[in-house]
């Protein structure tokens, strides 16, 4: 509940201050973002699973986000950044699918 | 984090996180939760059977009693934490005052064992049949439990629902930050200015600009060449109109086509017994044409280059062009008068010629003269211009 209201918040601020993007973020905050859905559908699947844990859904989402934002780091000085990101995506790409096929077999039992 | 690998069981993550896991479980019980699979689970085989529902679910209550009176033994903050797990996933029900007070309670619940294990199977077995019949799970476990027994009760209950804590609310920062990052990047990526594109894109967009630009240039190049042409063509064909206007005029005035104005001379020639014969005129025309004049009139005929003097058979005037001239005879020449002039009256010139036949001309300066007629242009009728050399 409040998880969702923070989000609704964070939306709204962004829809609000409209702020730009600093340039030494910008190769790094579409990967972030991705992470964290990844860790946010986790999250939601782990909830409905019953097994919820703040602790780890708070360490899960720095992770991932740092991790994320690493690779690509990495990848932009050894000049895969390119690869690298779209790696990323595709590797947190099928973990929010499989998660969301998970929350989807817990709503609707299909 | 591998928490959450895609593919395996949702206790993965749990198993990933170790040691706190096994214990939010049974203080997870949140219980609504985490009995809720079981009761869906365990109705399979024995459903029927409530005395050997509550035994193995005794048991296995036992058994996560006991991981978690030892670890929470080992460490009470480790257990108060996971506790807390359970108060998220209870979130819709009702609010409870904090477990720190209850949390010994509980442990002291475990650690009896058979006290807490009667209640507690109690609860699962009538979850579990709840489960089955009810579509009501989340009620179920919470209204048996009290019933069940007031020991272990309080442990149970106090299950916070709308506890917040720092990491609940640490977990609504970091959604926050997740949403406004979220909006953002989108916003950023359908603002779609160049800033937000890569190298190589840099460097693709800025190839097509340039190949655009050549082009362009290309193009510029052509349609200037082009202008260039017409401009160019338009000025030759002004100064080749110019050029044609004024030789138009020149041809004019020699081929006798136009009337023409200027200085020139005046030849007055007194012939009262018709003595002059053409070969005399034709000898002052051809002196005033040494002597520079333009145009020449004789009588009413224009004189050009074609004009024939003839004496008519029968004696008498000069016949010019075929029109019999009569005395005296006047000769209008355009041209410089002093030359013109100091050429008739050259010794053995025309005037003396003149005077030797017995005829007598006076000369006559005039500063504006006019030679008003004209004569018709015939075309050549068999001659025309060599095509291969310039028209002009």
């Amino acid at each position: 509940m409040i998880a969702a209201i923070g989000l609704l918040v964070g939306v709204v601020a962004g829809l609000v201050l409209q702020p730009t993007v600093p340039l030494w973020l910008q190769p790094y905050l579409p990967i972030a973002v991705v992470a964290a859905l990844d860790a946010v559908f986790g999250g939601v699947r782990a909830m409905l699973d019953g097994i919820f844990d703040d602790r780890v859904f708070i360490v899960s989402f720095l992770s991932n986000v740092v991790v994320a934002a690493l690779i690509v780091f990495l990848g932009d000085h050894l000049g895969v950044g390119a690869q690298l990101s779209t790696g990323v995506v595709v590797v947190l790409g099928i973990r929010i699918f499989s998660n969301a096929a998970a929350i989807r077999r817990h709503i609707f039992k299909a | 984090m591998a928490e959450q690998k895609p593919g395996e069981q949702p206790e993965d993550e749990q198993s990933a996180d170790t040691a706190p896991m096994p214990i939010s479980r049974p203080a997870n019980p949140g219980r609504t939760r985490v009995i809720r699979p079981a009761g869906g689970r365990r109705p399979l085989p024995s459903g029927a059977v409530p005395p050997v529902l509550g035994e193995s679910s005794g048991e296995q209550e036992q058994q996560q009693r006991t991981g978690g009176a030892g670890t929470s033994a080992g460490s009470p903050g480790v257990g108060g934490r996971d506790t807390e797990p359970g108060s998220a996933s209870d979130d819709d029900t009702l609010p409870i005052p904090p477990q720190e007070p209850a949390r010994p309670e509980a442990e002291a619940t475990r650690a009896t064992g058979a006290a807490a294990t009667g209640p507690e199977s109690a609860a699962t077995a009538t979850t579990g049949t709840g489960e089955t019949t009810a579509s009501t799970p989340s009620v179920a476990p919470e209204d048996p439990a009290p019933a069940a027994g007031d020991g272990a009760q309080p442990a149970r209950v106090p299950r916070p629902r709308f506890r917040v804590t720092r990491f609940q609310i640490l977990a609504a920062v970091l959604l926050g930050a997740l949403g406004f990052g979220l909006v953002v990047q989108a916003r950023q990526t359908t603002s779609n200015d160049l800033s937000s594109l890569s190298q190589s894109e840099l460097v693709r967009v800025l190839d097509d600009v340039s190949r655009q630009s050549e082009r362009l240039d290309a193009e510029a190049r052509t349609l200037e060449e082009t202008q260039n042409e017409l401009q160019s063509g338009t000025d030759r064909a002004a100064a080749a109109e110019k050029a044609t206007r004024e030789r138009l005029d020149v041809l004019g005035i020699l081929a006798g086509t136009e009337p023409a104005q200027g200085p020139g001379v005046v030849i007055r020639i007194e012939d009262p017994q018709a003595l002059l014969d053409a070969s005399t005129v034709l000898d002052a025309v051809q002196e005033l044409r040494d002597a520079g004049a333009e145009a020449i009139q004789f009588g009413q005929v224009r004189v050009v280059a074609s004009t024939s003097f003839t004496d008519p058979p029968t004696g008498g005037a000069v016949v010019a062009d075929g029109l019999e001239q009569s005395p005296p005879y006047r000769l209008l020449a355009i041209g410089d008068p002093a030359t013109m002039e100091s050429a008739l009256n050259i010794p053995g010139g025309v005037l003396e010629t003149l005077h030797q036949v017995g005829a007598s001309g006076t000369v006559q300066r005039r500063q504006d003269l006019e030679v008003p007629v004209v004569r018709e242009a015939v075309g050549p009728t068999y001659a025309v211009p060599r095509t291969d050399e310039p028209q002009d």
